[in-house]
């Protein structure tokens, strides 16, 4: 195994033996033994480890779970997916819109468009000069 | 009855949570709610953040648990790891600053003062070069090395594949590994 290799693997699999993939182990751990090369490596990242432990401890948050379980027991749950009735009462909602606006269009039919009564209606609105 | 709830797997729970079984709720917020402040609290660095993400997010969880569709194949845990990271994220972009006074409460069992104080100071820079880590590699290193998940799982939560998460993971700690020898550099003046 080159020194490279085994720098990536421990930077991605880290220095705990439990976490380095099965079929590495045993070349990684002969490798440490056999090598002082490799084992100063570890050795560097097990410090860096062991640093990176001391870092980002999260403070203790006493009671937080019963705050949100307080919390949620004044909200009812909202979501539509739970409630099948409002689910299928929004869906019918939308085809009888839909029916009823299909019918309508049908059975009126387009009113023809007075074209005159539309410019008439369109320069006393904007003036004249639009139509020059 | 509790004992019953304990006994239940997340997927167990959640379909009672679904059927607004508030015991169940308690439950399975009872088992989870430190880790996931813990994940929180380590992307935002603020603890009165963190606790307002877990806190939102289970009671957007207990108004809609069908979020969660455990047909996709994907545990909860895996899936509200996504939703705490991605909540934390969004705040710290939103807030982008650091605790220091927090960072420095932390207590220190050490004698020795100035032994102490070099470790602190250590500490304190190592502190700050993680949270400068792009969002990503802090995500990646957070959830393999903090959270102690295996690099497959952290790739699920993130969605991307096992590669891609080494190459995060790599990238974050040689980044670290640089930076703690120049620390060393700077302190010793160079001196080996």
């Amino acid at each position: 195994m080159k020194k490279e290799e085994l720098e990536n693997f421990l930077l991605i699999y880290g220095t705990d033996p439990q976490r380095w993939p099965e079929n590495i182990r045993t070349s990684m751990e002969t490798c440490m033994k056999s090598s002082a090369h490799f084992s100063n490596l570890r050795k560097e990242m097990q410090f860096l480890e062991r640093e990176m432990r001391q870092c980002l401890r999260p403070p203790d948050v006493p009671g937080l779970a019963m705050r949100i379980i307080a919390a949620a027991h004044s909200v009812p749950p909202t979501d539509v997916a739970a409630t099948p009735w409002l689910r299928v009462a929004i869906a019918a909602a939308f085809a009888c819109a839909l029916i009823l606006g299909g019918g309508i269009g049908y059975f009126t039919g387009a009113a023809p468009v007075d074209e005159t009564l539309s410019r008439l209606t369109t320069s006393a609105l904007y003036g004249t000069r639009m139509f020059l | 009855m509790t004992c019953a709830y304990q006994a239940k797997d997340d997927t167990a729970l959640m379909a009672q949570i679904a059927k607004g079984d508030h015991a169940a709720y308690a439950a399975l917020v009872s088992r989870h709610n430190v880790r996931f402040f813990r994940l929180a609290y380590r992307l935002t660095g603020r603890s009165e953040d963190a606790e307002d993400i877990v806190q939102e997010a289970f009671i957007h969880l207990w108004q809609a648990p069908h979020m969660w569709d455990p047909t996709r194949g994907s545990r909860f845990t895996t899936w509200f790891y996504q939703v705490i990271s991605n909540r934390a994220l969004n705040i710290r972009r939103r807030n982008m600053r650091y605790s220091v006074v927090e960072l420095l409460e932390v207590e220190d069992d050490r004698t020795d003062a100035e032994e102490a104080l070099s470790f602190k100071r250590r500490r304190l820079w190592l502190e700050e070069r993680i949270r400068a880590l792009p969002d990503r590699q802090r995500l990646a290193l957070i959830l393999c090395f903090y959270e102690d998940l295996s690099n497959q799982e952290a790739a699920d939560i993130m969605g991307i594949g096992l590669k891609a998460l080494q190459s995060l993971l790599m990238r974050a700690k040689a980044t670290l590994k640089d930076d703690m020898i120049c620390f060393d550099e700077l302190k010793t003046g160079g001196r080996p």
